[in-house]
Parts: structure tokens; sequence; C-alpha cells
């Protein structure tokens, strides 16, 4: 009999084999585009590395076959004597950095614990302050990056409701801070990785907000037809620019769009996608790398 | 100066790191914050999408980290260069595309500061070198 969690666990197959340092580009793309997710490279002996290659899947026999002769088809045929496969399973491979993450408040109103910590917070420290629970996972948002941080004191200052979307939601935690600030509001929240879309649900149980959230796996077409006075996009650059032309149709006159995740260097990128669009710069705060913009639909 | 424990060296997709394998692992055995290294990878290699983007990482002993992006591998330079998706099955019987010896410079000096190379030259015959195991010829 497994256990749920047993059950949870995900594998993933793992090549390996030696090459030497001039064959490793080479090798690296092969292994790459026969579907592997990347490759880590680690020093061997003299100038050889040894390649660690890793798939979503397992391979069949067939499959396994056609691999090696493309090894052999591209000059790397010598490494087959040390070619080997194995299964890796998942591991919390966040524990050691767990070790060091303890709680801490983000802008005026929020607190951010780790579950394990959350019995050791003096009612000082949680004075005025709504606190947000968070088991650091697979999926992005613990609020100690920059990126999230601007989003929670961006929420503080600019939510409207009633609707508001978290685009791109990885663990919930800008979703659940929405919800807990404003107990008016209907949050929906979508994120195309399934991983993300199972942390944040823990998340939202964690903290009591599975009633006040929905989560849907999807992107903004998910959510198409609907109409929300607040979006949160902590992406990349790239990605909020190829969604701006949903958010013109998600947003209502007034509506903003708390956006961040856009490298500094990138802001004139999204400056110029934003002329001619139905959106106007209300906000923006450069810090260390990283450029966070609030956004207003204005006509 | 604050003390090195641990380099690690990965190739992987421009935009789409994530904390699964091998990232994971890779990182986690060394106490670095996955997640943060994985929004600033993506952050500054989306605009490379299609491509392999090489990075180095450098973990301190207080588990901060610095990166350093390198060059895309040859083979996919080569292929962008030659307009294919993917290179020959068996590159010793079938050639699928042909490259100009000016893109093979022009990689080849993109490709210097990572390749072993001394001379431009040097770096050339190994982009050709990539290029015939692909079955892309290369013209003058």
């Amino acid at each position: 009999m497994t256990t749920k969690k047993e059950e949870a666990l995900r594998t993933w197959m793992a090549i390996e084999f030696v090459v030497s340092k001039e064959q490793e580009d080479l090798a690296s793309w092969l292994m790459v585009h026969r579907g592997a997710k990347g490759c880590e490279v680690k020093p061997h002996e003299g100038d050889r590395v040894l390649l660690h290659s890793v798939f979503e899947k397992d391979m069949d026999l067939a499959e396994m076959d056609e691999l090696k002769s493309s090894l052999e088809e591209y000059g790397l045929g010598s490494c087959l004597n040390s070619l080997k496969v194995s299964t890796l399973e998942e591991a919390d491979w966040l524990s050691k950095w767990k070790q060091g993450f303890e709680q801490f408040p983000v802008g005026k109103r929020f607190m951010i614990c780790p579950p394990w910590l959350k019995d050791r917070l003096s009612k000082d420290e949680l004075a005025n302050r709504h606190l947000i629970l968070v088991e650091p996972g697979m999926a992005f948002g613990t609020g100690l990056h920059i990126t999230t941080r601007f989003c929670l004191k961006s929420i503080e200052k600019h939510l409207q409701g009633p609707e508001v979307l978290d685009v791109g939601t990885g663990s919930g935690i800008l979703a659940i801070a929405a919800a807990m600030i404003n107990c008016e509001c209907d949050v929906t929240a979508v994120d195309v990785d399934p991983v993300s879309i199972k942390v944040a649900q823990e998340n939202l149980d964690l903290n009591g907000m599975s009633e006040r959230v929905r989560l849907v796996l999807g992107s903004t077409e998910a959510v198409a037809g609907s109409v929300y006075q607040t979006l949160l996009s902590n992406l990349t650059c790239e990605d909020i620019i190829a969604l701006l032309p949903d958010y013109e149709k998600l947003a209502p006159l007034g509506g903003v769009v708390i956006c961040a995740g856009i490298l500094k260097e990138k802001l004139p990128m999204l400056e110029r996608a934003l002329e001619g669009s139905s959106f106007e710069i209300l906000e923006k705060e450069l810090e260390d790398l990283w450029a966070g913009v609030i956004l207003r639909k204005f006509r | 100066m604050k003390k090195v424990i641990g380099k690690i060296k990965l190739q992987i997709p421009a935009g789409k790191a994530n904390p699964a394998p091998p990232i994971g692992p890779a990182l986690g055995q060394h106490g670095v914050n996955i997640m943060q290294f994985c929004k600033e990878y993506n952050a500054k290699t989306q605009d490379q999408a299609g491509m392999i983007v090489p990075v180095e990482i450098t973990v301190f002993e207080d588990r901060s980290f610095e990166f350093v992006l390198k060059t895309p591998p040859a083979a996919v330079l080569l292929m962008k260069a030659a307009g294919v998706e993917k290179g020959s099955p068996s590159p010793n019987k079938t050639k699928v595309a042909s490259v100009s010896k000016a893109k093979v410079t022009e990689i080849a000096k993109l490709k210097m500061p990572d390749l072993n190379a001394t001379t431009i030259e040097a770096a050339e015959r190994m982009i050709i070198g990539t290029a015939r195991n692909m079955g892309i010829t290369v013209k003058d």
C-alpha cells in the first residue's frame, strides 16, 4: 500500500556520460534536442566533463537505441562506454536553504512566515499585520524576492475590487495577500504550471483562504470574458508585453495592473510596448536589478 | 571577500529554468535559493527563447550566489544560421543544410570568449568541426 505522499512523488530519468570539454556544447545540445530539460556539467578527470542530463519521461528501448546512435552519428560515440541511466526521485531540494528561512515583515501590513515558525511569532510582531504563511516549495513567490515584495507593497496601496486576477500565481502568495487585505474582493489566480497550482492550493489551505481564492490551471484565456479591477502580473518583461492585449480586455477603465519581474534594462521595451495601448504608467520603482511598474487603464 | 563553497555549470534552455532537476538538486545541495536563481535566469534569457544559454553559478559560504551567462552552444547558433530546425539524423551521410564562411566567422567571434582558442582561425576550425558533425556544410 502506498501513502498519499508516496503517490505524489515525481520521478525523472537521468542519463550521464563523460565527454571532452570540446564536446560539451554539442553533447548538451543533442541531449536537449532529444528532450532533456537541461544538463549539469560536472568536472571529471583531466579535460573531461561528466554531462548529467535529465528527461521528464522514461525512454523505451527503441528510444534509447536511437539516442545512442545519434550520439555516435554526431561523433560522440566514445562517451557510450561511460553512459549510465538512473531514476531521480523528487526530494525537498530546498531543505538546506529553508534552514535559513525566517519570518519577515513586508510593507506596512504583511508578515510572511514559514509554517514551522508560526508559533514563535510574538503579538508585537503581528500588531496591525496580516500573517501570510508560506511553505517555500517548487513554485515562485516566497516574499523574499524584490519583485514579490514590490507586488505586496503595491497591493497595500493600489488594490481595488471587487474582482482581482493574479496571473502566474506560483506559490499563491499575492492572491492570498489580496484576499486578506480586502475581504470584499473575489480573487482568481491562474498558472500554466500544474505544480504551482498544487503548491498554491497547499498555501491557500494553510492560510484558510481556499474559499476566497479560485485557482485555475491555465493563462488569461482561461478567464476570458471576465473583468478585473486589479491584475497582478509578476512575470517577466517579455511575458507582460505578450499579455498586454489580454490585459486590455480584462481590465475596465481605471483598472490597475501591478507588474513586476522586469529587469531594469528591459523597462524601455515595456514602455515602447505601452505606446498606443490603453495603459499609462502610474508609478514605477527601481531596485537592484529590477523594475516594478503600476499601470492604469486610462481609455 | 566571501569564501566560495561551490561552482555549478548548467546547460539549460533560455527562459525555462524551474526548480525541477537538473537545477533543483544541483543548487539545493549548496543551500541556494533555487527560485531566486530561476527568476533571474529566466528574466535575463527570455529574449533568447529557443536557444540553450549555459550558465556558471558561484555559491558563497553565506549561500548567496552570482552567475555568469555563457554563449549558446555552437550547434544551436549553426542551426539558426542555416535556418534548420534540427541537425541531420545521420550527419555523416546526409547533409541537411549549409552555412556561409562569413556566418562561421560571425559565430566564431561570438563564441570566442568561451572557446579554448587563442586565435579567431582556431575558433573557426572548431565551429567548422561542429558543423561537420551535424551534417551542415560550410560554403565559401
